[in-house]
């Protein structure tokens, strides 16, 4: 080599150096390494809708970070990367069965049971969600639930401190009641007990008030009177705030497109129907986009649609309510990784084997819209979801929560029933041991929660309302879908 | 003029009036891709594997479930050009769709083509700079020992500690006399997967020493890199520590590889370590004999959540582009990895073959 050449190889090599060392020092780290991973795992987990939809999005981390429960609700790829990871002991067990993974509705809490009318018109106490809704080790359930119920304890009698504090002290005899109610129902199944319908509040005072509110406002249609005016002999949709006092709650007018879209979409979710009504019955008479419904299902598109009902009558009326769902996002445990050919097929599956009857919610189906695949069900005041918020007073005591927990512990057992000798295998060697293990785990972890919704708050504080991932102009969706998927009312 | 010259004239008008080189007077071609009169440079290639795989799975406390499957697990196909001191590359990759587990693809979730390698590098006597989406330093290097992709792939990559490339540049500067090369990178950190989410960039140094070039030990290379990187919007740290001793020989290549990570899977407190082994053989000629083994510690900051891998594979080279092969994998988690990972306590035998050109 000469020279020349030997001080051109070196010069280019020591600018490269200097030019490193100052790359590499754009690596930034972050005070907090859980508020850095919760803050990546959510938006690892929602790009595609941060990007796409940014102002839903942004209002559904403003409701996360609003309250603990919320931030449960809104939480479960945190859940999911820390049983992938044993994040506070989350995925351990001594009672583990990995096989056969459970039919599991993937996301139980509190929240996600509620009253449903059956085809006889019979109300029983059903899990009403079914977006995360796949196969899985059965203890995702049972200790998803089981924190669930810990958090509600914790999120009780807002206004009342020392009636919180007293819920509070109870947090580990609850999830033992989750847990052990779960244990007991596994175990008369496994004995060949029948599974429980659950149409009666027995000892739950949560339960009753759920009941007395369904029969009550399911005979009155209330929903008909909250979200519909009468004008002349025809119904219509609301628009705007049904609330007043919750105003980023609002119904929209719908895009033409999507309008025009929905006869079809209906005909399709007919069909998914286990006795479907007559065509007649979901003639279309009006539609409109709601916003700011729900928490983790808070950026989807959802649509209230009235349809005519039984007859021409306006008060046999009938609204329904369309939504968007996705991906499970718990399924790929192993081969072969997906375990329903579609997103409306696992709805649909899902949900007739965890209900006690396929026919517990009769107009529950799926569909798809503008290629969205959408969930649809009747939108009734006569089916109240349990609701943390009730959690006060007489409602919101350690032994209503007590007795609540083991009514939805023995429910999960029941969701769990098809593989409850195997499940029963296990559990069965040690019941008390079970209980103590699983209710441990759901406490630890429930104060882990506690944590992790102050760390997501500052993570929102510090990378601002879309956790730090900056959408591109070019992730704007096209026009139609932007239509579709409308502007928040807090937006404009 | 007769009539055949002017069909002759019209026919040959598009490529010359599109050539990009040649604009004078007129609009350059609105894509210059294959226009310029370099194109005739460009060497077009493929790499494609299949394979039918039997997976068996055991279960803690219920016996055995089993699945198999036909796959493509590899589908390349490249573009590789080059003049004087300039080198332009394009791999295109076949990948399912959507993710593991999910339902909503494209079409179903049909195979669709993404770019895994787009980048120019420019050649300045011992150095070459490249920028792009580029390949990375420290998995080429590893998996480029191994050369039995087909079999396994490595369990730096399948463990999430390397990506194989990103976008970013490098700089590498070929050791004379055969000693090998050191390198550096700067990268969005996200690999080529995935788009930058954050502020922060990683950087890469990485150094790969022949420490005697010439002989018989000429194949026996000293491998070490850095990488000094962050993930995710939340910037949770993403370093790693790499060191191998390779050998590169041509009918015997091995290499026991150690990389420590600080931060895994958006974890910026998650401590993990890999050990890596592997050799490949091709003890007669066109018989290949492959073996890897991985022990992978998921945490280092608890005790017993790890995940050991044991690849062992025959293969025979049939024709010069094509090789097909026997291949067998055993994955043994710990408790408390399988308790993490239902389903990674398995058995997988495949057979696979690789064409290549």
């Amino acid at each position: 080599m000469n020279g020349a050449s030997a001080r051109g190889s070196r010069e280019p090599m020591r600018g490269a150096w200097l030019c490193f060392l100052a790359f590499a020092g754009c690596g930034e780290a972050t005070d907090s390494a859980r508020q850095a991973e919760i803050a990546s795992v959510i938006t690892r987990a929602e790009e595609a809708q941060i990007r796409a939809r940014p102002a839903l999005a942004a209002g559904k981390y403003a409701r996360m970070a609003s309250s603990l429960y919320d931030y449960h609700r809104g939480s479960l790829a945190v859940f999911r990367a820390d049983f992938a990871r044993d994040h506070l002991g989350l995925a351990q067990s001594r009672y583990a069965l990995d096989h056969p993974l459970v039919g599991g509705t993937g996301d139980p809490h509190f929240e996600n049971f509620g009253v449903l009318v059956a085809s006889d018109d019979t109300l029983a106490l059903e899990p009403n969600d079914f977006d995360a809704a796949d196969r899985l080790p059965y203890w995702w359930d049972l200790r998803r639930l089981a924190v669930g119920m810990v958090l509600a304890a914790h999120a009780s009698n807002p206004g009342a401190p020392a009636a919180n504090d007293s819920t509070v002290a109870a947090e580990r005899e609850i999830a033992r009641a989750v847990v052990g109610g779960y244990a007991d129902a596994l175990g008369a199944l496994a004995a060949g007990g029948s599974s429980e319908r659950v149409t009666a509040p027995g000892d739950s005072v949560i339960l009753e008030d759920a009941f007395l509110r369904s029969q009550k406002d399911l005979a009155d249609h209330e929903e008909l009177g909250e979200l519909t005016v009468l004008q002349g002999n025809h119904r219509r949709l609301l628009r705007g705030p049904p609330d007043p006092a919750e105003p980023s709650e609002a119904l929209a007018d719908l895009p033409a497109n999507v309008l025009a879209a929905l006869p079809a979409a209906l005909e399709r979710y007919r069909a998914t129907l286990l006795a479907p009504p007559p065509a007649a019955h979901f003639l279309l008479l009006d539609a409109a986009r709601v916003f700011g419904k729900g928490i983790a299902s808070w950026p989807r598109v959802r649509i209230l649609i009235l349809v005519r009902g039984a007859s021409d009558a306006a008060d046999d009326d009938v609204i329904l309510e369309l939504r968007e769902i996705g991906d499970s996002a718990l399924a790929g445990w192993y081969p072969p990784g997906e375990y329903h050919d579609s997103v409306g097929q696992r709805l649909i599956a899902t949900s007739r084997v965890a209900w006690a009857r396929p026919d517990a919610a009769p107009l529950w189906g799926a569909t798809s819209l503008l290629g969205l695949p959408c969930q649809v069900r009747w939108e009734s005041e006569g089916q109240k979801t349990l609701r943390v918020r009730r959690l006060v007073g007489q409602l919101g005591t350690a032994q209503a929560l007590i007795a609540l927990a083991r009514r939805l512990g023995a429910l999960q057992a029941r969701i769990h029933s098809a593989d409850a000798s195997a499940l029963w295998q296990v559990v069965g060697r040690d019941p008390e041991g079970f209980v103590d293990e699983h209710s441990a785990v759901a406490v630890r972890y429930a104060a882990g929660v506690r944590e992790d919704f102050s760390a997501f708050r500052a993570a929102l504080d510090r990378l601002g309302p879309l956790l730090g991932l900056a959408p591109r102009p070019e992730d704007q969706p096209p026009p139609d879908l932007a239509a579709l998927l409308g502007t928040p009312p807090s937006s404009n | 003029m007769p009539r055949y010259a002017w069909v002759l004239i019209v026919a040959a008008w598009p490529a010359a009036a599109f050539a990009a080189d040649d604009a004078e007077n007129r609009a350059a071609p609105p894509t210059a891709a294959g226009t310029t009169s370099l194109a005739v440079d460009v060497r077009p290639g493929l790499e494609v594997f299949s394979q039918y795989a039997y997976r068996r799975t055991e279960h803690v406390s219920d016996g055995q479930s089993w699945h198999h499957e036909l796959d493509v697990p590899r589908i390349h196909a490249a573009l590789d050009a080059s003049a004087d001191s300039v080198r332009g590359r394009l791999v295109i990759e076949g990948v399912r769709s959507a993710s593991e587990g999910a339902l909503i693809g494209v079409a179903g979730n049909s195979m669709v083509l993404r770019a895994r390698e787009a980048f120019a590098a420019y050649t300045l006597s011992i150095v070459e700079g490249s920028a792009g989406i580029v390949p990375k330093l420290t998995l080429p290097e590893i998996d480029g020992t191994w050369m039995l992709r087909a079999v396994a792939i490595a369990p730096e990559e399948a463990h999430g500690f390397h990506s194989p490339a990103d976008v970013g540049a490098t700089l590498r500067a070929t050791l004379p006399q055969g000693y090998g090369f050191v390198a550096l990178g700067g990268y969005n950190g996200e690999g080529y997967q995935h788009r930058e989410l954050n502020r922060g960039k990683n950087g890469e140094v990485a150094a790969s020493i022949h420490p005697v070039p010439r002989g018989a030990l000429a194949p026996l290379a000293v491998f070490a890199s850095y990488e000094l990187g962050s993930t995710g919007t939340g910037l949770a740290r993403a370093d790693r520590a790499t060191g191998a001793l390779l050998w590169q020989g041509k009918l015997l290549r091995a290499g026991v590889a150690v990389t420590h990570a600080w931060g895994l899977a958006d974890d910026g407190s998650r401590r993990a370590l890999l050990l890596d082994a592997f050799i490949r053989a091709e003890p007669v000629s066109d018989l290949l004999l492959g073996a890897r083994g991985a022990h992978f510690v998921r945490d280092a900051r608890t005790s017993g959540d790890a995940l050991t891998t044991v690849d062992l594979a025959v293969g025979y080279r049939l024709a010069r582009p094509l090789e097909v092969f026997v291949a067998g994998t055993r994955s043994q988690p710990s408790s408390r990895a399988e308790d993490s990972v239902p389903g990674s306590r398995y058995w997988e035998a495949r057979l696979v073959s690789r064409v290549v050109f």
